[in-house]
């Protein structure tokens, strides 16, 4: 176990500043002054579980995303949301224990220009959605750290279902109303994981998923379903999915 | 469920904007304080429909409050019956902006609900409920938060030395991220030898920070567009935007004596009256 640490304004902003002079660290080398001298970054009260950093890798091929998820929240633990949307905490670990991982998963084009704008997007934090979406490391902890808030349902079942398809994910993600609910979130995580275990996956369908959205969107409109328990909640999900 | 103005209901909905109801109001007052490590939530709600009042007070219905954090995916429903709810927040949970909307929702199916005070345009008709229906909305309240907010405003004020400047002249930068105030090499460590005697601070306060703290506030007011990006304009206006202070409607050396909590109140008690 170690400090969660995280970079000083100062170095992300040097960092960003010099990512063309740094591209072929990025390619090929490493960023290891970063840990070695201390006036690089400052630990917060939370440690990090490091033996989990080794399970977390994949390449362009195999994501092995569900895998990365549960690694980084075991690694990270469930940090206090406002923590965890701090950059400097995700840079520091894209320029150090996440460095192979990010250049394997998100390979770097060999384009000086397109590589400048990919290490921006992927090992930065860039843009208001950034953090959950490209970042390589802090997108796995959200998507984990979501996925650990659906009732009964174990981390693995609930991000296998989300991660499943592609336009599912970002279906649910890009409406807060769905994923900030916990109850919503969690009814419509548990109609996914019904329908991963049957063999045509019918609400995987882009068509079918879709028409689920808008249903839950007009029924929402109308209705305050965060105001709803749970039971309420899945019955009208249900509904929506049929 | 936004609030918009322009959205049509299938029943009436009290809300502001809107005449579904004549002569009947629903407003909520929301405070929230961060003081310390806490974020102190106080929200109450006015009502003068008596008809929604009796459904509240038959437990069909209930004043209900969602706050939201898009950037932390927190979403806490805050429920009452009697018109206040006070609630404490873990500040780790929300960052950035925070979005507080009320409502008053039905708990119950209500059967036969009518009101002299809803449009007649409505018809004779009683209207039925199911749990979830929305019968009152407020607007959206937004506020602030940040890990700075729980500090005092001087935190983004950064005292630096500048060999160009002698004697007792200083100067304010606004150009990083953290106001400079630039004095000379020689006032920088007579003001850090100072830093640990109160009565001493409470001085530096007032005849330093405070005139920086009506300088920074003045070019923002003149000139926000070029500061936009710098964190100390960004924590003066989340703490305006929070307190409800317009930069626009008051004067910035009363805005400076209120963001810094009146620094002539801790002067009088170091200083003037010499407390230890």
């Amino acid at each position: 176990m170690s400090k969660i640490r995280l970079l000083r304004f100062r170095t992300v902003q040097e960092l960003k500043v010099n990512i063309a002079t740094n591209l072929e660290r990025y390619r090929a080398g490493n960023f290891d002054f970063l840990e070695s001298d201390s006036s690089n970054f400052f630990e917060a009260k939370h440690d990090a579980n490091d033996s989990a950093f080794v399970k977390i890798y994949g390449d362009k091929e195999n994501h092995r995303e569900v895998e990365c998820c549960v690694a980084i929240y075991e690694a990270m633990g469930a940090l206090p949301p406002y923590l965890a949307r701090d950059d400097r905490l995700w840079t520091y670990l894209t320029h150090t224990s996440l460095l192979n991982y990010s250049r394997k998963r998100w390979p770097i084009p060999e384009d000086d220009e397109a590589a400048i704008s990919h290490v921006k997007k992927h090992l930065f934090v860039a843009g208001t959605r950034g953090i959950e979406r490209d970042n390589a490391a802090s997108r796995l902890w959200w998507m984990a750290a979501l996925c650990s808030r659906v009732e009964g349902l174990s981390l693995t079942e609930a991000l296998t279902a989300f991660l499943h398809q592609y336009d599912v994910r970002a279906n649910i993600i890009e409406r807060p109303t769905t994923s900030q609910s916990i109850p919503v979130f969690s009814a419509l995580i548990k109609q996914l994981a019904e329908s991963y275990k049957t063999e045509e996956k019918k609400l995987f369908e882009r068509a079918k998923f879709r028409e689920l959205m808008k249903q839950l969107n007009l029924i929402g409109g109308v209705k305050l379903l965060g105001a709803l328990d749970s039971e309420q909640l899945e019955s009208i999900v249900a509904e929506c999915a049929k | 469920m936004k609030f918009d103005r322009n959205k049509a209901f299938p029943y009436p909905v009290l809300r502001p904007y809107s005449d579904d109801y004549v002569d009947v109001e629903f407003q909520t007052t929301v405070d929230f304080a961060i003081s310390g490590e806490s974020i102190d939530a106080n929200i109450s709600f006015a009502l003068s429909s008596d008809e929604i009042h009796n459904e509240i007070d038959k437990g069909n219905a209930a004043f209900v409050c969602i706050v939201s954090c898009r950037d932390t995916y927190f979403r806490k429903v805050l429920r009452t019956d009697n018109g206040k709810i006070e609630h404490q927040f873990d500040p780790g949970s929300m960052r950035g902006e925070v979005r507080v909307d009320p409502y008053i929702v039905a708990l119950k199916d209500i059967y036969g609900f009518a009101s002299p005070d809803i449009n007649h345009e409505f018809g004779k008709d009683a209207f039925s409920f199911t749990p979830g229906d929305v019968l009152a909305q407020d607007e959206t309240q937004v506020f602030y938060i940040d890990r700075d907010l729980f500090k005092p405003l001087t935190s983004v004020f950064d005292l630096v030395k500048s060999e160009s400047l002698g004697g007792g002249e200083w100067k304010v930068s606004l150009e990083e991220d953290h106001v400079q105030i630039e004095v000379s090499p020689q006032m920088k460590e007579s003001i850090d030898n100072a830093r640990n005697d109160k009565p001493k601070q409470v001085v530096l306060l007032n005849s330093l920070y405070y005139p920086a703290v009506i300088q920074a506030l003045q070019r923002l007011k003149e000139n926000a567009g070029d500061y936009e990006e710098k964190r100390w304009a960004k924590v003066i206006k989340m703490q305006l935007h929070n307190a409800g202070w317009a930069l626009e409607k008051h004067e910035p050396y009363l805005l400076a004596q209120r963001l810094m909590k009146h620094p002539m109140v801790i002067l009088e008690t170091y200083v003037l009256k010499g407390k230890d």
